[in-house]
């Protein structure tokens, strides 16, 4: 397919990110770059310019909900959904679903997430 | 499409694997060793004020569940991508093959909801409030164990009382409660019963001193009431010496996998935070749970 969507997928684990890339890959549909240092993330988003970010809250060098902060102070990058993966709390402690920060509403899953949920994320929030 | 060993990517997939599964392996260790020196406390502090073992049990099980959660559920996530993406992409040949894949998966899941259940006991004291309609919320809550009644050829039925107050709950957390009661009851019927689920309403006595009384002999309309939501099983009931202990975190007579002893403390302590109660008793058909909601003002 031609415009496959761009999706980033951001988490200090490389486990994390090369099995979810994987996976992603193979269901299709999707062009999927990974970053493991939080710090790089938003200098990695304003290069790829993905269509959907994944980003893991809790990482070593910063967290991701400065990161989302940043993303929402640039203009070009201030629309980009973003899914946030947590692996300290539930769901339901950060008010689950669509929660504002930065610019945007995004959307937040609890770890470990069922790559269903998550590949059903994702396409709800691209809209496809 | 077969599995192919020699596919460089899926061999260093394979080993990823592995190495989670050995860090996992660890972790569980820890936990197991951390239950043991949870249940050391437990044991150590049985005699002094029961208010004060309750606390500290908390603050021992919260440190606990913060640190172990983080890094449990990290090799988690890649466990449960790397099992989802064989079963789709690589599937086994041979049923042994599949039935080992099914395993893991059942695995993780597990290894998650005891997570769960420890963050559940240990942290979440707010509570996200919202007025509930209790018999819708009760309604989906059965949704969610119709699969195990049909297999265990469990009747449900419900007997709902109408025109119930909305109540102010986190209905995500009565939900959790609801569940447990249900599974607990489910579990309590392996071959076979019934499940009645019944709500009220009822009018609180108005207590002399309260100001709200002072109306209620003349305004029936505004004297408040309480919703109850009682969960009935057929099941054996619960042996005399274990009633005591149901509520007490790890209590558990469930083989490992099935329980942690976790559900009652929680839904107790759901409960209370709701200036609720959660009581179980046993009757003359098995046993029976019941939910006490805070009384609500009626009309309102
Ligand atoms: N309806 C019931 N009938 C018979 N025994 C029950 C019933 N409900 C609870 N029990 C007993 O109380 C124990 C504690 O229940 P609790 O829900 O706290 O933990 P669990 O069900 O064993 O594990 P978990 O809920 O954490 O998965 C159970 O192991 C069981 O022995
Ligand atoms: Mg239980």
């Amino acid at each position: 397919m031609e415009d496959k969507k761009k999706i980033l997928l951001v988490d200090d684990e490389e486990s994390i990110t090369r099995t979810l890339k994987l996976f992603l890959d193979r269901r299709g549909g999707f062009e999927v770059r990974t970053e493991n240092r939080g710090s790089q993330a938003v200098r990695v988003a304003r290069d790829f310019r993905p269509d959907l970010i994944v980003l893991d809250v809790v990482m070593p060098d910063s967290d991701g909900g400065a990161i989302a902060q940043d993303l929402g102070e640039d203009p070009e990058l201030q629309s980009i959904p973003i899914i946030f993966l947590t692996a300290i709390i539930k769901e339901q402690e950060i008010g689950g679903h669509g929660k504002a920060i930065g610019g945007g509403v995004h959307t937040y899953l609890a770890k470990p997430v069922e790559p269903d949920v998550l590949i059903s994320h994702i396409q709800e929030r691209l809209g496809v | 499409m077969g599995w192919s060993a020699s596919d460089p990517i899926r061999r260093g997939w394979i080993s990823e694997v592995q190495a989670n599964v050995d860090e996992l392996k660890g972790k569980e260790r820890e936990l197991q060793e951390a239950y043991v020196v949870l249940q050391a406390s437990h044991e150590a502090h049985k005699s002094a004020q029961l208010q004060l073992i309750h606390v500290e049990k908390l603050e021992s099980v919260g440190l606990l569940a913060a640190g172990v959660a983080h890094e449990v559920k990290n090799p988690l996530t890649t466990l449960l991508t790397g099992v989802q993406y064989l079963r789709e992409f690589a599937p086994p040949e041979d049923d042994e093959g599949k039935q080992l894949l099914e395993d893991m998966w059942l695995a993780v899941k597990r290894a998650d909801s005891v997570i769960k259940g420890l963050l559940d006991y240990s942290r979440a004291r707010e509570l996200f409030l919202k007025e509930e309609n209790v018999n819708e919320l009760v309604e989906r809550t059965l949704q969610f164990v119709k699969h195990e009644c049909d297999k265990r050829r469990i009747k449900v039925t419900r007997d709902f009382g109408q025109e119930l107050p909305r109540v102010t709950m986190d209905g995500y957390k009565v939900q959790q409660v609801l569940v447990n009661l249900f599974t607990n009851a489910t579990h309590a019927m392996s071959e076979g019963g019934s499940l009645t689920v019944r709500t009220t309403c009822r009018s609180v006595q108005p207590q002399a001193e309260s100001p709200a009384g002072a109306h209620v002999g003349r305004d029936t309309d505004e004297m408040p009431s309480e919703v109850v939501v009682e969960v009935q099983d057929t099941g054996p009931g619960i042996p005399e010496e274990s009633l005591t202990k149901i509520f007490d975190p790890f209590f558990t007579t469930k083989p490992t996998g099935q329980g942690t002893g976790l559900g009652l403390a929680v839904s107790r302590q759901i409960m209370e935070m709701h200036g609720g109660t959660l009581d179980i008793q046993n009757n003359e058909s098995g046993v029976r749970a019941r939910l006490v909601f805070r009384p609500v003002a009626r009309g309102g």
